[in-house]
């Protein structure tokens, strides 16, 4: 008769519930785990895309004839969300990585599980690596964690530039909205002024003031800072009344987002600064 | 076209387009009936439940060529009662002076009010005029019946 018939010994073969991880797997944890080439990578490609991003906003400022395009905007700003989340989660493998009870496992000399070691483990009730590695992600579902991609997201400079850009695109006339504020107390609906406070015209190479983050036509703040000079002070105080900031030739930069909103609230309303100003 | 010519073209414009109730603001007409930005005319309402209220007190605004940079000059008639005007009819308001808190950026809007905030509220500390600020200060109810005199000459139809 065929070999099946044969009795085999039955065998009280029972894995524990604890098992030591192999020493190679460990190996393996070890070295994915302290890979710095990944955020190495996040930040080349960030900067690229800043990069990139920079030169395509650059090159319409140049350009008056051109529009800026709301989906390569949109698509720049998606992709440093995406990096951004890619670092968040690279800071969440990290903090699994530091975690007391996890690296617990790599310092720990263990024999690894054989048939004659199986014995001595059978008694052990401790929670496997890939326990402690799942609870500790768990925990980083909680709240407290994807604040952290909040913050990450808010802190970024150049990400929070782009969606100032694509807000002023689509509203040309309206305050940004501060995200930090209550949004209950920002419904006011306030308006952005596309105006030059000395001439009233709109404005067509606007500067602001660092200090005080007032905005002008650069030709006229330059007449004004020349008064200034020439003046028994020999300071130029901000044209806006209820600001107490001087002026310096210094601290004046262009400003892109009001160029921005004018170039687009042109558009909006398909019609041009000079229809306007021209009498 | 300068700074001063731009800006008092636009500051008629948003006059026009938009103004504080009971107030009216024009410029002057040159003897060639073309207009003269650089001067106006213009009226200041009293306001309710004061001693000024129910007249509209005439005005002159007087734009130099330095403006926005230098402030206007405004002027009440000669010898209008007020504390701080003076006798000639200059207004003497801490927003119309450069040497204090004239702004560029302030608007015509802007000074109109000013002008009848400071109506019935005269600064004790710049007086201008003789008559009115004396009243005021020593004699209240003179001070009342003359004001309320000038009201009547300037009253609203
Ligand atoms: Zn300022």
């Amino acid at each position: 008769m065929s070999d099946s018939e044969e009795e085999v010994p039955t065998m009280e073969l029972k894995l524990p519930d604890y098992l030591p991880l192999k020493s190679e797997l460990m190996r393996d944890f070890e070295k994915s785990f302290h890979n710095r080439t990944i955020p190495d990578i996040i930040k080349v490609q960030t900067r690229q895309i800043q990069e990139a991003a920079e030169k395509y906003i650059q090159y319409v400022l140049e350009h008056p004839q051109l529009d800026f395009d709301e989906s390569i905007l949109s698509s720049f700003e998606k992709s440093l969300e995406n990096l951004i989340r890619s670092e968040f989660e690279f800071s969440k493998l990290e903090a699994i990585r530091k975690n007391p009870s996890v690296s617990a496992f790599a310092s720990r000399e263990e024999s690894d599980l054989t048939l004659d070691s199986l014995e001595s483990y059978q008694n052990i009730t401790k929670p496997n690596f890939s326990d402690v590695i799942e609870e500790q992600y768990l925990e980083m579902k909680s709240p407290k964690y994807s604040k952290g991609y909040k913050d990450l997201i808010h802190k970024h400079k150049f990400y929070n530039y782009l969606n100032d850009i694509l807000f002023v695109i689509r509203n040309p006339e309206d305050q940004i909205p501060d995200e930090n504020e209550d949004e209950e107390l920002n419904v006011s609906g306030g308006k952005i002024s596309l105006k030059d406070p000395l001439s009233l015209n709109y404005y067509s190479d606007p500067v602001r003031s660092k200090r005080c983050k007032h905005t002008f036509e650069r030709s006229n703040i330059e007449e004004q800072l020349k008064r200034g000079e020439a003046s028994r002070e020999r300071i130029t105080h901000c044209p806006i009344a209820a600001c107490s900031q001087v002026i310096n030739r210094a601290d004046l930069e262009a400003d892109v987002l009001m160029i921005i909103r004018i170039r687009s609230f042109q558009r909006l309303h398909n019609k041009t600064r000079d229809v306007d100003t021209v009498i | 076209m300068s700074l001063n010519q731009i800006r008092l073209q636009e500051e008629r414009k948003q006059w026009r387009k938009d103004h504080p109730f009971g107030f009216y603001a024009k410029p002057m007409k040159t003897a060639d009936g073309s207009l003269d930005l650089r001067q106006w005319t213009a009226g200041i309402p009293g306001k309710q439940n004061t001693l000024w209220a129910n007249a509209v007190y005439p005005i002159t605004i007087e734009f130099p060529e330095e403006y926005p940079s230098k402030p206007p000059k405004v002027r009440f008639p000669a010898n209008f009662f007020h504390p701080n005007v003076y006798p000639s009819g200059t207004v003497c308001l801490s927003i119309l002076n450069e040497e204090q808190d004239w702004r560029p950026a302030i608007t015509l809007k802007q000074i109109v009010l000013g002008v009848q905030d400071l109506l019935d509220t005269p600064n004790d500390e710049s007086p201008a005029q003789e008559p009115a600020y004396r009243a005021y200060k020593k004699d209240r109810a003179l001070y009342e019946k003359k004001v309320k005199e000038q009201a009547k000459k300037y009253a609203s139809a």
